[in-house]
């Protein structure tokens, strides 16, 4: 029995009236299938699931994925294994970047809930339209944020990235025995006047430890102007930080360009490593 | 959460092929909301795009095979152009570019020109164009080689940088004269080819750059740097300095041709000097006074004051050439290599220098030069001239020893048989359609052909009588050619790796076995010597697989891994040691998940595994591990001591399996054809305590296999060479035969096998003595087979049950020959035992040599013997000690032998355990000759 007689009687009649786009189909299964010969789903569960999720069906449509996906959606324990050992790794690339309080074992736990249980299963809902890996970055990402959201109320952006840049610094730490409160509230302060992209910008290159490079993929820019906008972002920072520390604390030019140097040094220094020295 | 990004949108978003309006608005979108910016950041970090999966990739008629390297300007893949049929460096521009159509028809119009521009010494852009998700693409000439600076990394003569400079500087002399300025001339866009020649490439492209910094700013409505600030992020120090920029071009001057002159002048000033020019002269001048006025001249910074045009600084370069001022004399240039590294991390470092990723000219495939001088390479690999050299040093030891004749024969066929194999492959590998797949034999046959040099060599240079011996052997045991087959190419730093791994163990190969690389701190020094960055990651991850695989034990390993993490720390590498520790943790997990699971991880993270998480745990799983090893011998790596230790670890998993006996099989022909003496011997330890226990043998049946293959000779070479391994008294008997016929009579193999047989033979009872004197005779011939004339005489001994007949032998007392004594000794002490005379002083030095006895039989009749003489004393307690470790070689023994401590050892702990007793008796009667069996049955019955 071929493919076509096997799937249903509407995929069939579609599939009956486009050969090319039945070869196509074709070619994708037999594909898949030699990739993963032994999982538990039958070539007309495989083909209903391409054409579902991914229709274009075109010479990159990722079938092994897909198949892999639909099988440990389906609760298959070898594809399930197989998909962990191949892309689990990316839970904790994740876990680094949202800072999740999740030990390893914990946060995978929630990931093969979410992909593997559901319901509905979200490994289901990958569509092959981009690498697999990619898109349980994107899954994995959000797992952990909703499970910081459960855990306790998430700290606002502006004081995420306020403690960051305060607390990563030696320095800085000792000053913040005197004003510390009042430091954080000024830096508090310098951030909400940012524009929303100069916030952005801070965030993914300070918080996020993207590179520019990456960075000027997001703007689709050169990385040099990604550089320069994320410099630019941050001499902004400074400047309206020194000016709340004047006019709020009343500190003196002397401890204002303390605190500003410590600030622009820590940036910097983020700024150069990216940039290779 | 609603309007959040779509998981596709985000990823589409990633990946670089989103419509521009989407683009805009999911941009927009993450820059509001935390979660979907934090998602979209984990998606599109650059490090986490798997290199080497987008194998097989449809853009557009291309095909990907494997991307080649990233930078600002995108991404560089070798691909196949399935149209033409022919393999181009696709170079994929960045999103911005599509997005900006003023970009892109500048990008089409200098495109256009820099296709008129062919030259034999310019990369040839084929084609240029939009894919389907419209980003952009430049095809170009996929150029096998490799860049300025690599090449620089061997010292070159001053001459032949100069030749390569004028070359290249001919083909933008001719960009020239086409009104096209290149920008960007650096020694990473000047690639040497194989054959060497020059090709300059990236054309064209640092305008592009240009025009997006221009633009950018009234594109993206974000303001510019207010002014450009001296410190950090000033703009100039943020992004490098233009090193190779002319200062017109630098201060954003016009640019033109004299522009491209001064940046050439400034990359041939490096390449011969080694740095950049600078207002201090270079110290000790390495070019003629000609050159330099050249460069000096080429260097003014007012462009006026250059050469008018470039082609008469190359005339000038060329004359220079042709009459040195100076004298010629071959000064050697070593460029760009210094420094980052302490001496003891050279290695480490050499080989994970990897190109600026961001910078690198990327199209780079390795080398694949024609047919005829590959197969002319192995005329010469066994030349008439080295094979004279060889027959000279065989012919040398014809006195001492009178087989040498016999092993040159051997010796010359095998290589010839060798040569002719690998000339069958690169023939083969030739005459491929498929470029991928010729580059990738003719590398591996490379490594092979080197490997079959350095034997010729060494036998050549220094025939000491074992190597002469062993020379044929050695040849055998290499990798046969077949194994390249299917070889793919190496990335060229592989390449690069290997060679010079090779070179640098074929010079330190004992202080690299003493020192840095088999001691953490030592590794741990030398990774904290290297620059930071991506330098520094590869040359931990290198020192850490070498580390973990050179432990002796599991302690050690564990101490090397945490020491690893604690230097990974030190080395503001915090990430990839909590990966460590994390890949401890984690595989803990894992390997009880996996356990008998089909599906596995690739060899590659095995190995990984395997070196950061110590080889032990891993060892339920030797076919990975197998794997593992093969694919970093395909890379190059010498693994051979971490095989053995590797091998060891999986035959003393419990249970041991088959793979791990033949893998350890293995590992000891290969280590006993390279002379590694100190892992033979560990690695024949554990394979005599295992064969026993386990009684696998797929080596007997192999060994039957035809003479003269390769599998077989190994085989018998591992019989031989693997003494105490071989007991069953049927496989010792064709073990002569065996080693006989596939070695020739001459060889020591044969007299090693037939000391086998004449042992075998009286341990189970009969006479060895005909077989021990044929062996004798051979040996005693021979000074470096003196434990063969020990065990030899020690079976004639036993045989014929005349103890005084090892008096001689054992009268000798030497300090390091004791251990060698112990075959007379045991023999000693068995023959007075049972003649019932006093066994003079054969036990107390079985007892004081006992500790560094470590094959296993030896070991199993010396504590038989310690035993019994103990219980002959009385000293029951001790005796049960001795002859308690002792049975745990039983299986190692002759059933006569066996029957003696089986019978021996149940008297020693009668009163202890009197059934364990009894059933050892029993098993000992089974055993034991006719003429003993009464004595025991009478003990049985005496023990009821």
């Amino acid at each position: 029995m071929s493919l076509l007689e096997r799937l249903g009687s509407s995929l069939r009649a579609e599939l009956a009236a486009d050969p090319a786009r039945r070869a196509a189909l074709e070619a994708i299964v037999a594909r898949a299938r030699e990739a993963w010969p032994d999982l538990p789903v039958t070539e007309a569960e495989l083909a209903a699931h391409i054409l579902s999720r991914a229709p274009n069906l075109d010479a990159n449509t990722p079938g092994a994925d897909l198949l892999l996906a639909l099988a440990a959606a389906k609760g298959s324990p070898i594809a399930i294994l197989a998909m962990e050992q191949r892309y689990f790794h990316v839970v904790d690339v994740c876990r680094a970047a949202v800072r999740s309080t999740l030990s390893t074992g914990e946060a995978k736990q929630r990931v093969r809930d979410k992909l593997f249980v559901g319901p509905p299963p979200r490994a289901l809902s990958y569509s092959g339209k981009g690498s697999f890996e990619g898109w349980l970055r994107v899954v994995v990402t959000r797992v952990l944020l909703d499970e910081a959201e459960k855990g306790q109320q998430s700290e606002t952006l502006e004081e995420s990235l306020s403690s960051i840049r305060v607390s990563a610094n030696p320095e800085t730490a000792l000053l913040r025995k005197t004003t510390e409160k009042d430091f954080r509230a000024a830096f508090h302060d310098a951030v909400v006047t940012l524009e929303v992209r100069e916030r952005a910008l801070l965030k993914y290159a300070l918080l996020d430890g993207l590179t520019v490079d990456d960075i000027g993929a997001i703007y689709d820019v050169h990385r040099s102007t990604a550089a320069r906008w994320v410099a630019a972002a941050a001499r902004t920072l400074e400047s309206r930080l020194r000016d709340v520390l004047r006019t709020k604390l009343g500190a003196g030019d002397d401890e204002v360009e303390r605190l500003v140097r410590l600030v622009e040094s820590k940036v910097d220094l983020s700024l150069s490593r990216e940039l290779g020295g | 959460m609603k309007g959040c990004l779509d998981d596709d949108v985000i990823l589409a978003f990633a990946e670089g092929g989103l419509p521009a309006d989407a683009r805009n608005a999911a941009r927009d979108h993450a820059e509001a909301c935390e979660a979907c910016r934090l998602a979209l950041s984990a998606c599109v970090r650059m490090d986490a795009n798997a290199k080497g999966s987008q194998e097989g990739r449809v853009l557009g008629r291309f095909v990907v095979e494997r991307e080649i390297g990233r930078g600002g300007m995108g991404i560089v893949y070798a691909a196949r152009d399935a149209n033409l049929e022919r393999r181009v460096a696709l170079k994929l521009l960045p999103p911005w570019l599509s997005g900006n159509e003023r970009a892109k028809e500048r990008l089409l119009r200098e495109a256009r020109t820099m296709a008129r521009l062919v030259h034999p010494n310019v990369v040839t852009v084929f084609d240029v164009g939009s894919l389907d998700d419209g980003r952009l693409f430049l095809a170009m000439e996929l150029v096998e080689g490799q860049n300025l600076r690599l090449y620089l990394r061997t010292p070159r003569p001053w001459q032949e940088i100069v030749r390569l400079f004028v070359a290249a500087g001919r083909g933008l002399a001719q960009a020239h004269t086409l009104g096209i300025v290149h920008r960007d001339v650096k020694p990473d866009n000047l690639l040497v080819t194989a054959d060497g020649r020059a090709k300059l490439g990236d054309f064209g492209l640092a305008r592009l750059e240009d025009l997006e910094e221009a633009e950018a700013h009234s594109l993206r409505g974000v303001q510019a740097p207010a002014s450009t600030r001296t410190g950090l992020t000033g703009a100039g120090a943020v992004l490098g300095t233009p090193a190779y920029m002319a200062p017109e071009q630098a201060s954003g001057g016009d640019v033109d041709a004299r522009s491209d002159q001064y940046s050439f002048a400034v990359a041939l000033h490096e390449a011969l000097h080694g740095v950049r020019p600078s207002a201090e002269p270079p110290r000790g001048a390495k070019a003629p006074s000609s050159v330099r006025a050249i460069l000096a001249r080429a260097l003014d910074p007012d462009p006026t004051r250059r050469y008018p045009e470039i082609a008469e600084m190359l005339d000038a370069l060329e004359a220079a050439l042709v009459t040195p001022l100076w004298k010629r004399t071959n000064v050697r240039i070593a460029a760009g290599v210094g420094g980052a590294c302490a001496l003891a991390a050279a290695a480490l470092v050499l080989s994970s220098r990897a190109p600026d990723p961001s910078r690198s000219v990327a199209w780079v495939a390795p080398a694949a030069p024609a047919c005829g001088p590959r197969l002319a390479r192995w005329d010469a690999a066994w030349s008439t001239t080295r094979k004279r050299a060889a027959k000279d040093a065989f012919d040398g030891r014809a006195r001492e020893a009178p087989w040498t004749g016999d092993a040159y024969r051997r010796f010359d066929e095998a290589i010839a048989a060798y040569v002719a194999a690998a000339r069958r492959a690169e023939d083969e590998a030739c005459s491929s359609p498929l470029e991928a797949n010729r580059v990738g034999v003719q590398q591996c046959v490379d490594l092979l052909g080197s490997d079959l040099e350095a034997i010729v060599e060494r036998v050549s240079r220094e025939p000491t009588p074992r190597r002469l011996r062993h020379a044929a052997d050695a040849v055998l045991a290499l990798e046969p050619t077949s194994i390249c087959a299917r070889a793919k190419p190496d990335e060229p730093l592989a390449t690069e790796t290997a060679s010079v791994w090779a070179k640098w163990e074929q010079a330190n190969r004992d202080a690299y076995v003493a020192t840095s690389l088999g001691d953490p701190r030592s590794a741990s020094r030398a990774v904290m010597a290297c620059k930071p960055g991506p330098e520094k990651r590869k040359a931990a991850a290198f020192a850490l697989a070498r580390t973990l695989a050179r432990d002796d034990d599991g302690t050690a390993r564990e101490a090397g891994a945490s020491g690893l993490v604690a230097t990974l720390k030190d080395a503001g590498l915090g990430e990839r040691a909590r990966e460590l520790e994390d890949a401890l943790a984690a595989q803990r997990d894992l390997l009880d998940q996996a356990r008998g699971a089909a599906t596995g991880r690739s060899a590659g993270d095995m190995l990984a595994l395997a070196a950061e998480g110590g080889a032990a745990r891993v060892a339920v799983s030797p076919d990975r591990f197998v794997a593992a090893i093969a694919e970093a011998e395909a890379l190059g790596l010498d693994v051979l001591a971490a095989r053995v230790r590797i091998a060891r670890a999986l035959a003393a998993a419990t249970p041991p399996g088959e793979e791990a006996i033949e893998e350890l099989q293995s590992a000891v022909a290969r280590v006993a054809s390279r002379e590694l003496d100190h892992e033979l011997d560990a690695a024949l330890t554990e394979l005599s305590a295992r064969r026993g226990v386990v009684r696998v043998s797929p080596l007997g049946a192999r060994c039957t296999a035809d003479a003269g293959d390769v599998a077989s000779a190994s085989c018998a070479l591992v019989l031989a060479a693997a003494a105490d391994a071989i007991v069953s008294e049927d496989r010792a008997r064709d073990e002569a035969t065996n080693a006989g016929s596939t070695f020739g009579t001459w060889h020591p193999a044969h007299a090693r096998a037939l000391v086998h047989q004449a042992e075998a033979l009286v341990g189970a009872g009969e006479s060895g003595a005909a077989r021990a004197r044929e062996a004798l005779a051979m040996a005693e011939a021979d000074p470096t087979l003196h434990d063969l004339v020990v065990r030899a005489r020690a079976a004639l001994a036993e045989s014929e049950g005349t103890p005084g007949a090892l008096d001689d032998l054992t009268g000798a007392k030497t300090g390091d020959g004791e251990l060698l004594l112990v075959p007379a000794l045991v023999a000693r002490a068995r023959l007075a035992r049972r003649a019932g005379v006093a066994p003079g002083d054969a036990v107390p030095r079985l007892r004081a040599a006992l500790p560094r006895v470590r094959r296993g039989v030896s070991r199993g009749r010396a504590l038989t013997e310690i035993g019994l003489g103990l219980l002959a004393r009385g000293d029951q307690a001790g005796a049960a000690r001795a002859l308690t470790e002792a049975l745990t070689f039983a299986p190692l023994l002759g059933k006569l032998h066996r029957s003696e401590l089986r019978f021996g050892a149940a008297r020693a702990i009668a009163r202890q355990k009197r059934d364990a007793a009894r059933a050892l008796a029993e098993e000992a009667a089974r055993e034991a000759p006719e003429a003993e069996r009464p004595r025991i049955v009478a003990w049985l019955r005496g023990t009821r």
